[in-house]
């Protein structure tokens, strides 16, 4: 591989790249789906390939193929170079990138329960004994699925870099539908979004205990059908570690991506209202909220050892103590405000150019346990897992749904809500949190879906969260 | 038809009762630009193959993107090691017989050799035009040819070829964005300057945008708004396995009348501004079918699994085995009325028209209840007239609702997000919150 690597790196010189990269990547997974106590899907999948980008002219070229052969290496490298070259028709500065350490390193995946290594079978029966044990009158469909993946990927650089990484995926999860022909719910566990999913071996699949878990969900979702609905007006709520990650994720992650704030993905995904000059002035959020990016974190389905472009995983913050302090970026972002590249860009596959994504991104735990952030509450709503969700381009205005509510009544749970929504504008939002649950209730969440970028890149990030309390939001929106 | 060779050539290396293979190669590239420049420049070449085996009714799938032989005999020697360690699926699985296809005619040359050089010819054309408006531009231009072939063991043989072209730009000013987007399998017919002078044209005439308050307004839904509210529709609930679990309003409520009579909406694999598909992914044959006629629905869509298991006849909407068996509508038709945009606009005392939606999401399935922002040109209507554009707005209503509401259909029809859609005039729109910009 490595010879590979240094044959499209002097290629791509040899053209006229002023800069090239390569990431040449093997991977492959399965994929079990089970529905309502039979198998939807087994799927088995195997690719390799590679990318190269290259600058040319002051401008980027990307080409890639799925065939590994010398020749093919050379001639897509001749092709990134013409790319580029095609870009630098109608450019603007030539590209600069902030200066990095080269690395030339081996990291295996340090995972030892290896999922690859669980038959099959074993696979098989969870994902039955899941659907089967969410069987109950009236509940419609049963869903579970259990996922695992292996990557290697080899980068290279013409600036010396070369860098074999591993990596092993694991992630499971379930979900039950009913409807009374008028109204339709689900419940989700351990959360939406296919479950919950880590860089981890088979453990953390085992230490779900789907099966365990399937009576509450039935249960959930059939009182679901007869649970009042959501109130509206103004309420304090509570909101759990699941549905946490996804407002971390829409209301912090994307807003702090350097390349939406240079607006190179308006055409697209969007801009940000997390501007430069808002850099350590802007109070984010309440003084108790710190968010910090983390691809460090052991097992984080967002983490690594280096980005794709060979920067090396740290962790940083983006808000302390409610401060906007810090973006996620890449090296070309970074030298545009003259800073050091935190390490953000990664490609959802060999086919993809890297592009500004989100690591791990936390919300720091603070020191309240569940009880108290409940117990300060007189007249509230708990809400748990996504269920819809609703952002604005710039990352403002927000609108978000759970699967399930409960009301607060005089720091107690009452009764069950149905499909609890809320919405307000971000940083007014994040100024109203004033409890954050512990580190015993914090918990890296797995998102498998997060898409950004044209051509479409969906990628694997994670949150770290416990359950928090903002004060008087808006709650219940539609009908 | 090499891939049709390698597509031969996996099946011949597979065991079972039934096996078929999916082999699909893109060759894709897009130039995308922003702040007037180009900053991304992509190419993609690529082969995936599928193979399916089923033995006493146990199924197994694998995949691979590595086509010697060696890997093609791995990929089915997997796809049935699956099979044998699957539990027997209770419904009957059958793979479509041999058929004849409708022929397409091959895909049009200029658009599978548009190089980097032309596309971002395109771009400093569009660029020109915008920087003496004060206006910057952000988009894509891509292109993209591939071929599908499947086979499989009762004979079946579908091969097809494809190429199609998009260019979509958002052009910006201080305060204001402005969006427009073409796309066809025949690169000749975009046209740059066209696209940009639309999107430009929202973007200045949306300058110094005022605010109005959350409530309903009647509203004109231009043809790229309707058609991301009909995809939505169509994802959540035009499929037989959404029928299924309980959560497809069109199931819910064939033969009743739901939504205005000038909405028909039909699946076409032949709508010419489509991509023209003659087969699903198991090769079954498409054909034209209603899904909405006059408000009222219709049916959903089927593939093998489902019209097995439901004693429905296939419809041919079958995606690859590997999606777990979803069947979808990939060619949604809206037709057009009789009406052009200022006409609607004409009619309307006090409301707003919206060019697009973004981030929408489904809340409630049933009752089609969704939420998502404005994006890119939301005007104020007052008397019949533009008078100026507005804030972004969230929309919190139920798509069933604004159709049922629909009052008058533009007499063109265009293709946008997958869909070919008409602009509307409807009734009301419920606007929820503000934000600020």
């Amino acid at each position: 591989m490595k010879d590979l690597v240094e044959r499209a790196l002097r290629k791509a010189r040899l053209e006229g790249a002023s800069y090239g990269d390569i990431r040449l990547i093997t991977e492959t997974s399965e994929h079990v789906s089970a529905k309502d106590g039979v198998i939807k899907a087994i799927v088995s999948d195997s690719s390799v390939g590679f990318g190269i980008r290259v600058i040319a002219d002051g401008a980027w070229g990307f080409s890639s193929s799925s065939t590994v052969t010398p020749d093919e290496i050379d001639k897509v490298a001749a092709e990134a170079v013409a790319i580029a070259k095609a870009s630098a028709k109608v450019t603007h500065d030539p590209v600069k990138l902030a200066e990095i350490k080269i690395h030339v390193d081996d990291v295996p995946s340090g995972i030892s329960d290896d999922p690859r290594k669980v038959p099959l079978e074993k696979k098989v029966a969870l994902a039955l004994d899941a659907t089967r044990s969410m069987e109950a009158q009236g509940v419609i469909a049963r869903n579970a699925n259990v996922y695992n993946s292996y990557q290697e990927k080899h980068f290279g650089s013409t600036e010396g870099a070369m860098i074999r990484q591993e990596k092993i995926e694991s992630g499971a999860g379930m979900e039950a539908y009913a409807s009374d022909g008028k109204t339709f719910v689900k419940r989700s566990y351990p959360q939406s979004f296919g479950g919950d999913f880590a860089r981890l071996g088979w453990s953390f699949v085992e230490n779900m205990d789907l099966p365990g878990n399937g009576k509450r969900v039935s249960q959930e979702v059939l009182a679901l059908l007869k649970a009042k609905p959501c109130p509206k007006g103004r309420k304090d709520i509570v909101i759990d570690g699941a549905q946490m990650a996804l407002q971390v994720h829409e209301s912090l992650g994307h807003p702090t991506e350097l390349d939406r704030v240079f607006g190179t993905e308006a055409g697209y995904a969007g801009k940000s209202f997390m501007m430069p000059d808002m850099l350590n002035k802007l109070q984010y959020g309440s003084k108790i909220v710190n968010i910090t990016a983390d691809a460090t974190i052991p097992g984080a389905f967002g983490g690594f050892a280096y980005d794709d472009e060979g920067v090396k995983a740290k962790r940083v913050f983006l808000v302390k103590d409610g401060l906007f302090v810090g973006y996620l970026d890449s090296r070309e972002d970074a030298a545009k405000l003259g800073m050091k590249p935190m390490g953000a860009m990664r490609a959802s596959s060999w086919a993809r150019i890297p592009i500004v994504r989100m690591v791990s991104v936390n919300l720091e735990p603070g020191d309240l346990t569940f009880d108290q952030l409940i117990g300060g509450v007189q007249d509230g709503i708990f809400m748990a897992t996504t269920l819809s969700w609703s952002i604005d381009d710039h990352r403002l205005n927000f609108q978000f749904s759970a699967e399930i509510g409960w009301e607060i009544k005089n720091g107690k749970l009452g009764e069950m809500i149905r499909t609890p929504s809320y919405t307000g504008i971000t940083p007014e939002f994040w100024n109203s949190c004033d409890g954050i649950g512990n580190r015993d209730l914090w918990h890296v969440w797995g998102v498998p879906n997060c898409g950004k970028g044209e051509p479409s890149q969906i990628m694997h990030v994670s949150h770290g969260t416990a359950p928090t309390r903002f004060r008087n939001i808006e709650v219940g929106v539609g009908s | 038809m090499r891939i049709l060779d390698i597509a031969k050539t996996a099946l011949s290396f597979a065991s079972g009762d039934q096996v078929d293979v999916l082999v699909h190669h893109n060759d894709y590239s897009l130039t995308r630009f922003a702040n007037s420049y180009i900053h991304q420049n992509v190419k993609e070449n690529s082969i995936d193959v599928t193979v399916r085996v089923v033995r006493d009714n146990r199924q197994g799938i694998a995949q691979t993107n590595i086509v010697d032989p060696e890997s093609l005999k791995e990929v089915a020697r997997k796809a049935g090691e699956i099979a044998d360690l699957s539990p027997k699926n209770p419904v009957e699985i059958k793979l479509p017989k041999p058929a004849e296809y409708t022929a397409i005619g091959k895909p049009d040359e200029a658009t599978i050799s548009l190089t980097p050089e032309a596309r971002a010819d395109a771009v400093a054309q569009m660029v020109n035009y915008a920087n003496p408006l004060g206006l910057t531009l952000a988009g894509a231009y891509s292109s993209g040819s591939g071929s599908l072939a499947i086979v499989n063991s009762n004979g079946l043989e579908a091969y097809n070829e494809f190429a199609d072209a998009e260019l979509k730009v958002t052009a910006m000013s201080e305060d204001s964005s402005g969006a427009a987007g073409f796309w066809t399998p025949r690169v000749s017919e975009i046209k740059p300057l066209e696209v940009v002078k639309e999107a430009a044209g929202r973007a200045i005439n949306s300058k110094k945008p005022v605010e109005i308050e959350p409530g309903e307004y009647e509203v004109v839904l231009l043809h790229y708004a309707v058609a991301e509210l009909i995809s939505m529709m169509n994802w959540t609930g035009i499929s037989a396995r959404a029928a299924e679990e309980g959560r497809s309003w069109l199931a819910n409520n064939i033969g009743k009348k739901i939504l205005s009579d000038k909405i028909t909406i039909v699946d076409d694999p032949f709508d010419p501004r489509s991509s023209v598909r003659p087969f699903d992914f198991e090769g079954f044959p498409k054909s034209k079918m209603a899904l909405v006629d006059k408000g009222v629905p219709v049916d959903v869509v089927y593939d093998s699994y489902f019209a097995t298991k439901t004693g429905h006849k296939n419809t041919g909407h079958a995606l690859p085995a590997s999606s777990g068996g979803h069947p979808l509508a990939l060619n949604v038709v809206v037709e057009g009325g009789t009406s052009t945009v200022d006409e609607m606009i004409s009619k309307i005392k006090k409301g707003v028209l919206v060019s697009r939606f973004w981030y929408t999401n489904i809340m409630r399935p049933l009752e089609q209840e969704f939420t998502g922002m404005t994006r890119d040109g939301l005007f104020l209507i007052e008397n019949g007239k533009i008078v100026s554009g507005l804030r972004n707005m969230r929309v919190t209503d139920s798509i069933i609702r604004i159709f049922a509401g629909v009052e008058e259909v533009e007499n063109v029809t265009r293709y946008h997000d997958g869909i070919v859609a008409p602009a509307m005039r409807s009734k009301g729109i419920i606007f929820s919150s503000k934000t600020k910009f």
